[in-house]
């Protein structure tokens, strides 16, 4: 879709929108892996669970839930940067605009 | 999947001209690499065969890997600081994210984090949980943020952020705090590897590794630790997978041990239950028990209790004297005279010792868990332990906080050209951690079920040479004792270091002793890589942020360059004497390190990213608040460093919590103080608004 009648003001405030409510959303589902998923396993009834996989599953499951999740992000970032026009241009482009280069020796 | 990488398009021609460095060209040379390790390994394989001593072998592996990594540090010397620094921020995000994966990764996940699984079973999932999780908040909260701040450290965030120059001066010492409590930790694990490849002592073997360590980071800074550091990953992973591939084919058929180990956690739970109700293993617990209970009598009274021993063994001596008994009887007595401590304090030690030994070893599965249901006990079956549940979590909470607060990870992400490549660099590194982490939980089930199927139940002068090869190397490490005297082996007669179950990985999937060698030499890549990003963090921090920016703002670039290779030598000196001390118990000093860290720097970071209205007042305070509360419950509950600076007793615990997961009390104080203090000072200058909303966007062409 075509964002360029938006001022640049508001493309940067829609851009943060979207990165703070990606954030949250990610974040969310994160807190669930880190600290619900094994708190839900440690409820199970002892007797009733087949332990072993259970374990495999928390186990590896969240782990390649994390990855996921910031290749979930690094994706949805990109996807903002493009429909917000924040693309970098050029490798430099985000340390030229640093508030303060001391000492650059090139 | 794989993101590409164009550092050439994005870099601009004068950068390419400058370091004809390109990622098809990276891809050669780390591809030769893997390839001579691989080649070295064959052919250390047929000396092996050909009758060469394994010592020079396991020497030659060590000394070639370390003289490579040295060749990469000297051919990236530099004098620039962009170079020293933060790598020219030319490092592409794939080779940024390897690096990152090997600073990360150090002995402690390399050795440790098996063996916390193998001992501790489900609980030991707080490390596997808490060590990967933590990256999630490096990619939403910090890193892109960092990227495009684009300066050096992580004080120069908060001197920018929060003004000068107390906040820059607080970081400088939370960094130090943070980074020399992680280093030295590192530089004892170094000092263990070389001393027991080498047969040297343990002092000389600290400063052999220091050796190591400086040849890295010396000459090339940033630039330098990062190549060698990609280099150290690759040796790294393949001597982790390695032999673990190979006991998963041998075990299961089925050659990605992630997926093959599950069946046999089910076997092992089987054997479980049988072991717990083994009549020969409750004989063997009873003799524990007993022992227990009769060292516990002699600490009661220690004086009466040596003079008892003495003059029992006297009496008898006199005995058979009198018999007129064979000479060697008699000079067995004699013997056990003379082995009897000199003193009284001599004898308390002793025995305080073996308590300490053999403490766990009177409960049903030597004290381990079964290993695949949570909070249990082997002794309560059935039952969820609600104070290991708690610690259980407050453990993850300090991990995952505090891995996204580690100022020498943190300052990684500078080093990418670009924001966008800042976030592919956190995915990279998830994956290249992963590769490890995924495999650690099988290595662990696997090696037990070894050990319960091939181990337990068959006559000790039978076992594999792996066994009594570690015992006479580690007695610390593995120790076999008869104490029930049916010549067989029972579970609890065997004791098990944890760092044993990565370093004789290659020996129980009975692979020849190159791959043993190559293991060393991965421990060894792992510390040494993790010791060079921690080791540049301090000295940086010295020469940057308080020299540079707070003593002589008109320094040279060159001076500077070289007080910092100064400072790092210095560092690295006085790391390597209070390594030389034998701090006890290094998986305590990596998790202080990480409750430090999340307390100190974790509330102010994100919010200073998050919530404009943080003040440099409100960041201070929450600083100095969170890192507090986090310390003060360290030194009164630990009782390793109350022993060092002569304090009493341990302090009462608060909820139970141990005092590994400080940050747990520290990182909500330092969240709340920052917050109240920020309410009630008045609001940051424009300035620094506008700072942070540059910081928010990776482009600023909106602005």
């Amino acid at each position: 879709m075509s964002q360029s009648r938006l001022t640049p003001l508001e493309r940067r405030q829609r851009h943060w929108r979207g990165t703070v409510r990606l954030t949250w959303t990610l974040g969310v589902v994160w807190l669930v892996l880190v600290f619900g998923v094994p708190w839900l396993v440690s409820s199970l009834a002892p007797s009733q669970t087949p332990w072993a996989r259970v374990y495999g599953w928390t186990a590896q499951g969240a782990l390649v839930g994390f990855w996921l999740l910031v290749l979930v992000y690094a994706w949805g970032m990109r996807q903002l940067d493009r429909r917000f026009d924040m693309l970098e241009r050029q490798a430099s482009d985000g340390a030229e605009n640093a508030p303060e280069r001391p000492g650059r020796s090139r | 999947m794989a993101p590409r990488t164009r550092p050439n398009a994005q870099g601009g021609v004068a950068k390419a001209v400058a370091s004809n460095l390109n990622v098809r060209r990276l891809h050669q040379l780390y591809g030769g690499w893997v390839l001579l390790l691989l080649i070295a390994v064959l052919a250390l394989m047929a000396l092996e065969w050909m009758g060469v001593p394994k010592a020079w072998l396991g020497l030659g592996f060590l000394v070639g890997t370390v003289l490579v990594y040295a060749g990469i540090g000297l051919a990236c010397r530099t004098t620039q600081p962009d170079a020293y620094y933060v790598a020219d921020r030319r490092v592409p995000a794939m080779y940024n994210g390897m690096a990152t994966a090997a600073d990360w990764m150090s002995a402690a996940s390399f050795m440790g984090l098996a063996g916390a699984l193998y001992l501790s079973g489900f609980d030991g999932l707080a490390f596997l949980l808490g060590w990967t999780g933590g990256f999630c908040l490096v990619a939403f909260l910090l890193a892109p943020y960092l990227r495009k701040f684009g300066q050096y450290t992580v004080p120069d965030f908060l001197g920018a952020r929060y003004g000068e120059p107390w906040p820059r001066l607080i970081g400088v010492v939370a960094v130090i705090v943070v980074s020399f409590t992680y280093v030295v930790a590192q530089i004892v694990g170094v000092g263990l590897i070389v001393s027991r490849l080498l047969g040297v002592a343990f002092e000389l073997g600290v400063f052999l590794g220091l050796g190591g360590v400086l040849v890295c980071s010396f000459l090339g800074g940033m630039r330098a630790i990062t190549w060698t550091q990609v280099a150290q990953y690759i040796v790294l992973i393949l001597a982790f997978l390695l032999p673990v591939t190979w006991l998963s084919i041998k075990q299961t058929d089925n050659p990605v041990p992630p997926l093959a180990y599950v069946a046999q956690l089910e076997a092992v739970g089987v054997k479980e239950q049988q072991l717990m109700h083994d009549p020969a293993e409750s004989a063997v617990r009873g003799w524990y028990a007993e022992r227990y209970e009769q060292l516990q009598m002699q600490l009661a009274q220690p004086e009466q209790a040596l003079r008892q021993q003495r003059e029992a063994a006297q009496a008898q001596l006199q005995v058979l004297r009198a018999q007129n008994a064979p000479a060697w009887q008699q000079r067995a007595v004699v013997r056990e005279l003379a082995r009897l401590p000199r003193t009284v304090e001599e004898a308390k030690q002793l025995w305080l010792e073996e308590l300490a030994r053999i403490e766990r070893k009177a409960l049903p599965l030597d004290g381990m868990p079964p290993h695949a249901q949570p909070f249990a006990r082997a002794d309560r079956v059935g039952e969820v332990d609600h104070n290991e549940r708690r610690n259980f979590f407050a453990l993850i909470f300090c991990l995952v906080v505090g891995t996204a607060a580690l100022p020498h990870i943190l300052v990684r992400y500078y080093t990418t050209p670009t924001v966008h490549q800042a976030r592919l660099s956190v995915v990279w590194t998830v994956f290249f951690v992963l590769l490890l982490y995924l495999t650690a939980p099988a290595l662990a089930v696997l090696v037990k079920h070894e050990v319960f199927f091939s181990l337990v139940g068959s006559p000790i002068d039978a076992l594999p040479s792996w066994v009594s090869a570690w015992q006479t190397v580690a007695p610390d490490l593995l120790r076999v004792e008869d104490v029930n005297a049916d010549g067989l082996l029972q579970l609890n007669e065997l004791s098990l270091g944890g760092d044993i179950i990565a370093l004789a990985a290659a020996e129980i999937a009975g692979l020849p002793f190159v791959v043993s060698a190559l293991v060393a030499a991965g421990g060894m890549a792992a510390a040494l890589s993790t010791a060079d990003g921690l080791l540049l963090t301090v000295a940086n921090a010295l020469s940057h942020d308080v020299y540079y920016k707070m003593i002589d703002r008109t320094a040279s670039t060159a001076r500077r360059v070289t007080l910092s290779k100064v400072l790092l030598l210095v560092v690295a000196l006085a790391a390597a004497y209070v390594a030389a001390q034998r701090p006890a118990d290094i998986v305590f000093m990596v998790s202080a390190a990480f409750s430090l860290a999340a307390a100190a720097f974790f509330p102010a970071l994100v919010l200073g990213i998050f919530w404009m209205r943080t003040t440099g007042w409100g960041a201070v305070a929450g600083m100095v608040s969170g890192l507090g509360v986090t310390l003060f419950y360290v030194l009164s509950n630990a009782s390793w460093p109350r022993q060092m600076l002569g304090l009493g007793d341990p302090g009462p615990l608060w909820w139970g919590i141990e005092p590994i997961a400080a940050g747990v009390f520290g990182v909500p104080v330092g969240l709340v103080v920052t917050v109240v203090v920020s309410w009630l000072t008045p609001r940051p200058a424009p300035q620094v608004v506008a700072m942070v909303r540059q910081l928010r966007h990776p482009s600023s062409n909106a602005l």
